[in-house]
């Protein structure tokens, strides 16, 4: 077997398996809308923190 | 066994370990199974990746233009701001996938999109990066031997130079053991960084008051403090998102969403903040940023000594770390060519080219602003067109299947494998960033002085990418957009 058909035979075993086995798990989870909510807040919160800061 | 049944076996063990190095040195998805780090893990790797000498410097350089006070403020808004776009143009959808970022990244630019966003920006940023890393560890060994051995060497002269290309050496070799590895060494290099930069920061008190501190003036400020406050926050914003290169392949080994997305952000917030405090105090009460240039005669020799090795080995795991993904992205997109060389080889390859910049420690220290404020006019239009992809366009969903696909059935070959719209938006938002503050020249418009460039240059990117792709693409019903889900049962995290 050539390296290069054991490789494409190896990207199909893993995309099947992924497919197959990992399609439900969370491992694979969309960032919510709340998650991405927070982060945004803690990040423009830490962004006021400093203006206040300098304003002071 | 015959000999040749053992020939055959040792052949098909050979292909079958190479299988298993592609996978982790390659562009294959990730099984659940090899996905082994948890935030923990990911915020060591992030910390350590951020308390790097580089942060001293950062924090050398911001207080050029603001005080300490002024600095730190400067140093929250644009690393807070830098690295939530970066993190959200980076390790979200390479996690979501667990594939390499510049093979998720085929879904935002197309295939040979990628490639030439890797060898215009990618290559050319982390080149120098690299090449920094290795002059400071060239210079701090300069600086041991003037101490140990009474050598007067100039610190931006030809034994920098051999140290910086020793330390080169020894990153590629860490380099060729694989990410594993640099994990391991991550593990103890990052909370002993903790310490040593606890150490200097009471080191650097123990001489001078807080009194002293907070009254310091800037080192090297223009007549305009307003100006002076917003480039030291444009040069922090560039600084958080040179992470951009790097992240998106590291997160891919996380298990979740928030466990790739808060460690980019908050470990490397975190250890930015922690080194960079140092770097401005010893920038405005030493007049050196550098702890090469004063970790010994403010800590003594034995003491001095011991904290410049241990940074000058941080500054090579630092290297490994920002290679790796850079050596991965390379080897993605060089086609046929470089792909049929081995790990060790293309690191060895993409590392001689710090190495020829290595030679030249002295420019790449006076220029060390101007390259992180460029760098970061690319990498925040390149995050603008993947965050309105990713999030606006696509909801979150690419089709992994079409990401090794080829050829002209490949559902994401936009025109000849590269998505027009993504880069004439990165060349529109790069423009106006520059147009907004050249930072060359230093010329700079009135926007700047309150609104940044970055932050209007990636809302632009993002705007002038969803007109044009949808003209271009979604309307037509090309690129693959709108699909089903594949992972739709796996919920939102």
């Amino acid at each position: 077997m050539t390296e290069a058909s054991a490789l494409e035979q190896e990207l199909e075993r893993r995309l099947t398996a992924i497919e197959a086995e990992e399609a439900n798990d969370p491992v694979h989870a969309a960032l919510s809308g709340r998650s991405l909510g927070v982060f945004l807040a803690v990040a423009a919160g830490i962004v006021a923190v400093a203006i206040v800061m300098v304003a002071l | 066994m015959s000999g040749e049944s053992r020939t055959r076996g040792a052949a098909a063990a050979s292909v079958e370990a190479e299988v298993s190095k592609e996978a982790t040195y390659g562009s294959l998805p990730l099984l659940k199974a090899e996905r082994s780090w948890s935030a923990g893990d990911f915020s060591w790797v992030t910390l350590s990746l951020a308390i790097a000498t580089w942060a001293f410097l950062t924090g050398g350089s911001t207080v050029l233009l603001v005080g300490f006070t002024d600095g730190i403020a400067a140093m929250l808004i644009g690393n807070s701001i830098g690295l939530a776009i970066m993190a959200l143009g980076s390790v979200v959808l390479s996690q979501r996938l667990g594939v390499e970022q510049y093979r998720a990244l085929k879904s935002v630019f197309g295939i040979v999109g990628v490639g030439i966003v890797v060898f215009v920006v990618v290559l050319l940023t982390e080149m120098g990066w690299t090449s920094l890393l290795g002059v400071m560890f060239g210079r701090a060994f300069s600086e041991i031997s003037n101490q140990a051995f009474g050598t007067e060497f100039d610190q931006f002269g030809p034994l920098v130079t051999v140290f910086a290309l020793a330390a080169i050496f020894v990153g590629w070799i860490i380099l060729s053991r694989g990410p594993v590895t640099i994990s391991k060494l991550n593990r103890f290099v990052a909370p002993g960084l903790l310490v040593v930069v606890a150490l200097m920061m009471i080191l650097l008190m123990s001489q001078f008051s807080w009194g002293e501190l907070l009254a310091a003036e800037p080192m090297a400020p223009f007549p305009d403090e307003q100006l002076n406050f917003m480039m030291a926050v444009e040069f922090n914003l560039g600084a958080g998102l040179s992470w951009w290169p790097v992240m998106g392949t590291l997160s891919r080994l996380t298990r979740g969403p928030r466990a790739a997305l808060w460690p980019a952000y908050a470990g490397i917030l975190v250890g930015t903040v922690v080194a960079q405090i140092v770097g401005m105090a010893a920038g405005l009460l030493m007049g050196q940023s550098d702890p090469t240039a004063w970790m010994v005669p403010l800590g003594g020799p034995i003491l001095g000594v011991l904290t410049l090795l241990f940074v000058g080995f941080a500054n090579v795991t630092s290297m490994a770390s920002i290679a790796y993904s850079t050596v991965l992205a390379v080897k993605q997109s060089s086609g046929p060519v470089l792909a049929k060389l081995n790990w060790p080889a293309l690191a060895a390859l993409f590392l001689a080219l710090p190495a020829v910049l290595s030679f030249f420690p002295q420019f790449m220290y006076e220029q060390f602003m101007t390259f992180v404020v460029i760098s970061g006019a690319f990498i925040a239009a390149l995050c603008g067109v993947i965050i309105a992809d990713y999030f606006i366009l696509r909801r979150q969903v690419v089709p992994l299947r079409a990401l090794y696909a080829s050829g002209p059935s490949d559902p994401l070959r936009f025109t000849g494998g590269v998505n027009i719209a993504a880069l004439v938006a990165v060349v529109i938002s790069s423009a106006f960033y520059l147009w907004v503050y050249n930072p060359i020249t230093l010329e700079t418009q009135p926007m700047f002085s309150f609104g940044t460039a970055t932050v209007p240059a990636v809302i632009i990117a993002m705007v002038s990418y969803l007109i044009l792709n949808s003209l271009l693409y979604v309307r037509r019903g090309r690129g693959a957009y709108g699909g089903t889900d594949l992972f739709a049962a796996a919920g939102r995290k």
